[in-house]
């Protein structure tokens, strides 16, 4: 593990954050986009591949919009103010590669929602990230990573019967969605420490 | 001639007394209406044994509700039998919305039917059941049983109740109105029942014998729905302990989702404590200038 070294710590606001709430506060607000914005398997199927990106900024109640924005928001906004590498990409990119799995690993599902993959993504770029630091944000960041390996490990071991209803739409808990949303965090975590160390060649 | 005369009163006397007794003691001092679940599924079947099977449940499940018609040997539903005025078709409706209710409150449950008794055959069986299957799209079917008595002769009373799981002996005295309910709740495709609430009512007889029928109907009344209540209450443990025993013991439950289901994220209490501690920390390091 590298030495902790001191970050320089941006005071510009944190516009791609913005921009992801933002984008979820809007489509909650015209529930009327949702029928053509949402992840339909048949619909990408048949070729609206858009769907596979902006699917994940819909939501089924206020509760999960709620839940999904405050994780996000919050970790986004360390995730810039600390002004970490590639969040840009990564918020552009990893919605395509976690319906991607969703489509290969959960045929069976029709329609997903929610910003919680994208949120598991930010909050583990975070805290692995945060393992560089000094204490105790290291620690913080350490026991994050351990909370959220032990949520998939229950999501897995239980999800059989984790069912949750948003709104009136019973909705089955997508294990697949928050798994691939924390590789997708490592792999780009491992992407930027080796695109770092080559720089520093 | 006054012997023969003597005789002869004598004589109707105790046939009078005789037929009176006949009369009294057909019921054996008790009013009873029940419709029996064993009779209803294993009547045909008297060396029944349940085949060892898997049940797999296909979520979000589509539940029936129904009660189980009078039992009748003919295997016929007869209407002028079955059709109770204590117990009306209007208080079963009543209680199959209240079991309804218990269902709806978990995700895992997509739909409830509330199924008329008349479209279950008196002994139907199993064979029935894959009919209602079939007719409503259910998975999953919660048969309501009942069995009431009322003592209104003197001794040591009680009621048996038969269920799936065993015989309830319940005691009674004079005038008293006893009340079971049971809601077995069973896998058609496996025939496997997942669980079952039993529900008790007791009434203490308080008629005489100027108002007795009168108070007996509205004891059976009162019955029935102490019966009811207690039932809903024992169904809500059981769907509760079902829920955690499906969860912890995945050899003894296939769980599979219906094709076309909708997927999403469970962020909640954890998920706010980790970003929570997150934001938290950041602050106060920042603060505290520490990185």
């Amino acid at each position: 593990m590298d030495a902790p070294k001191p970050q320089i710590l941006d005071r510009r606001l944190p516009v791609i954050t913005l921009l992801l709430v933002g984008g979820a506060l809007v489509i909650a607000l015209f529930p009327g986009w949702s029928s053509w914005l949402i992840y339909d398997r048949p619909a990408i199927l048949s070729g609206e591949i858009w769907r596979m990106f902006t699917g994940h900024w819909i939501h089924f109640s206020t509760s999960h919009l709620v839940y999904d924005l405050l994780a996000l928001g919050i970790a986004g906004w360390i995730i810039e103010t600390k002004n970490l590498p590639h969040f840009g990409w990564l918020c552009l990119l990893a919605p395509w590669l976690i319906s991607a799995v969703l489509l290969v690993s959960e045929p069976q599902m029709n329609l997903f929602g929610g910003l919680s993959a994208l949120a598991t993504t930010a909050i583990v770029y975070l805290a692995l990230f945060g393992l560089h630091d000094a204490p105790p944000w290291r620690w913080v960041c350490l026991a994050a990573l351990l909370g959220i390996a032990g949520k998939i490990f229950f999501e897995m071991s239980t999800g059989r019967m984790i069912f949750v209803t948003t709104g009136n739409v019973p909705v089955t808990v997508s294990v697949a969605g928050h798994i691939s949303g924390a590789l997708i965090a490592l792999l780009f975590y491992g992407w930027s420490k080796m695109f770092a160390g080559r720089n520093r060649q | 001639m006054t012997k023969t005369i003597w005789l002869t009163i004598g004589l109707a006397a105790t046939a009078a007394i005789l037929v009176a007794g006949c009369d009294t003691f057909s019921g054996r001092g008790e009013q009873h209406r029940a419709s029996n679940l064993y009779a209803y599924l294993y009547s045909g079947q008297k060396e029944h044994i349940d085949a060892p099977t898997i049940p797999v449940l296909s979520l979000p499940l589509r539940v029936g509700v129904a009660f189980v018609p009078v039992d009748n040997p003919n295997g016929r539903n007869n209407y002028s039998y079955a059709e109770d005025l204590t117990f009306s078709e209007n208080q079963k409706m009543d209680l199959m919305k209240q079991i309804s209710g218990q269902f709806k409150q978990y995700p895992f449950v997509k739909s409830i039917e509330l199924i008329p008794t008349a479209y279950l055959t008196s002994r139907g069986g199993f064979a029935n059941l894959d009919q209602i299957r079939t007719m409503y799209g259910v998975d999953v079917m919660t048969l309501l049983s009942y069995d009431q008595v009322q003592f209104t002769g003197e001794g040591v009373l009680s009621l048996t109740y038969w269920t799936i799981v065993g015989a309830y002996v319940v005691p009674g005295e004079k005038n008293d109105t006893k009340t079971m309910m049971d809601a077995a709740v069973y896998d058609i495709a496996s025939r496997k029942l997942l669980f079952r609430a039993p529900g008790i009512g007791s009434v203490k007889g308080s008629a005489t014998p100027i108002n007795l029928s009168e108070q007996l109907r509205a004891d059976s009344k009162k019955g029935f729905d102490q019966a009811a209540t207690n039932l809903v209450a024992n169904l809500k443990v059981q769907l509760e302990e079902f829920k955690q025993q499906v969860t912890n013991a995945p050899a003894e439950y296939k769980i599979e989702y219906k094709p076309g289901y909708t997927g999403g994220g469970a962020l909640g209490g954890m998920e706010t404590i980790i970003v929570g501690g997150l934001g938290a920390c950041f602050l106060w390091t920042r603060r505290n200038r520490k990185f």
